[in-house]
């Protein structure tokens, strides 16, 4: 082997030349050790998903995608959204006291608990609208299903009521432990989400999850966790960076950090689409 | 770079179109799976990670803002937080055994010893790395994308991604050569 090129121009110029982009085909002799070493990255084995592989996740997406129907991300980000937010949040707790408390009676009259598992969707339009020309309509889901409470967190007595589920977004407001507080509605965090750690007071939070109840306190458990306002990079060792940090708290070299750079370096701001969705979500 | 065509699926996906959703898929999938690939060496975990990937896709994209950034780069990043997720949930750095490096589909049965000794080797190696320079040589190695493409995917000039690249290139040839010497020198100690 002759000597490693030393110059990252002179070395890109030589692998453009022995290892040309979108050609495949074989690579030529080849004497310079770094150049030898992208040969052999480049002659890694691939793996190619078969056919029947990816029909079978298409099959999934396409599920995902009904069930999750209509996104409402067409709404305002911040203050009308907040206001609809809170509204929703308000009634979905009402409704999840009504379907716990309801189910207990009907427990006690030794009703036989219905085998199939029925959903019950409720269409509210709040009675404030937050701007004129904005006629929203948002869709809370209380579906009865079997809970997964039991299997994903077993220190947490569930009701034996049918358990509703809910979706909430809005400002933290409070932390204890891996226990959060918006509107206050107690929100239970996975402790497992490498996220749960990184949330703060003040960051907006939108938890999906089931409702349970602690003694005489509705409590939501969040199998979905996203923080919609601030990325959270996830190193492969498991460390974790916030796009928000102060300017003396630079990001580790594997963090991409857009919004960091573009704070406090004047870089390049976040010009991907990305830059609001990050690694900042989380499902649980 | 299907830049036109995705702007316009992007729309109809973004309303959860399935049709919209599973083409879209399509267009990614195996790049994607190659990319998991190159980090995890494993058929199944590939196939359930790269499920993984796209479901948080959909689940994601009502909130994915186009600004003319390849949406490729967004998919690569929710790839790579899914291997992040991987390492950190099995507790161990991405090792590799010659069992692993072996279970592509793709490797033919013939396989030399020392080819896989080769592979076994730049596996460990590249797990040195930073997770970037993992991405450039992923991206203009195996996927055999341009520099100028390379750049644009990770927002970055090319002369970044040139430093980044030798700099990578350079720590592969010397642990490379460490480990290399270090087997010579065991397997002349026994032999």
């Amino acid at each position: 082997m002759n000597t490693p090129t030393d110059d990252p121009r002179e070395l890109m110029r030589r692998l453009d030349e022995l290892i040309p982009s979108n050609q495949e085909g074989d690579i030529g002799p080849i004497t310079d050790p770094l150049i030898d070493i992208a040969r052999q990255i480049a002659e890694l084995p691939r793996i190619t998903l078969s056919e029947s592989t990816v029909s079978s996740i298409e099959v999934r997406l396409r599920d995902a995608a009904v069930i999750l129907g209509t996104p409402t991300s067409h709404l305002p980000r911040w203050g009308g959204r907040h206001i609809l937010l809170v509204s929703v949040a308000v009634v979905a707790f009402m409704v999840a006291l009504w379907i716990i408390f309801d189910t207990d009676r009907e427990d006690n009259r030794t009703r036989p608990i219905p085998t199939e598992s029925p959903t019950t969707t409720l269409t509210m339009t709040p009675t404030t609208t937050p701007t004129p020309t904005l006629t929203p309509s948002l869709t809370v889901t209380v579906s009865i299903t079997p809970s997964r409470i039991a299997t994903l967190f077993p220190s947490i007595t569930p009701t034996a009521a049918p358990v509703g589920t809910l979706v909430i977004e809005g400002p933290v407001e409070a932390i204890e432990g891996t226990t959060v507080v918006i509107y206050d509605i107690l929100v239970q965090l996975d402790p497992q989400n490498p996220l749960t750690p990184t949330i703060q007071v003040g960051d907006l939070l939108h938890v999906e999850g089931e409702i349970g109840v602690i003694g005489d306190r509705i409590i939501v458990l969040a199998l979905v966790t996203v923080l919609v306002d601030v990325d959270v990079y996830i190193g492969d060792s498991g460390e974790l960076f916030r796009d928000d940090a102060p300017c003396d708290t630079p990001p580790p070299a594997w963090a991409p950090a857009y919004r960091w750079r573009a704070r406090c370096e004047g870089g390049q701001p976040p010009s991907d689409g990305m830059g609001d969705e990050g690694m900042g979500d989380s499902d649980d | 770079m299907a830049t036109n065509t995705t702007s316009s699926l992007l729309e109809r996906a973004q309303r959860r179109e399935p049709d919209a959703v599973a083409e879209l898929y399509r267009l990614y999938v195996q790049s994607i799976a190659r990319y998991i690939g190159y980090r995890i060496p494993d058929v199944t975990v590939v196939e359930d990670l790269t499920a993984e990937v796209f479901l948080r896709m959909v689940e994601s994209l009502p909130r994915y803002r186009a600004t003319g950034a390849p949406f490729e780069a967004w998919l690569y990043r929710i790839a790579a937080a899914q291997v992040a997720n991987y390492y950190r949930h099995h507790q161990r750095h991405p090792q590799t055994s010659l069992n692993e490096a072996m279970g592509s589909e793709s490797t033919p049965v013939e396989f030399n010893v020392q080819k896989q000794q080769e592979i076994h080797e730049l596996r460990a190696a590249l797990t040195n790395l930073s997770d970037e320079q993992r991405t450039i040589l992923f991206l203009r190695f195996v996927e055999r994308k341009s520099h100028q493409e390379t750049a644009y995917l990770l927002g970055k000039t090319v002369e970044a991604i040139a430093t980044a690249q030798h700099r990578a290139l350079k720590q592969l040839a010397k642990l490379l050569g460490t480990e290399r010497s270090d087997l010579q020198s065991l397997s002349g100690e026994a032999s």
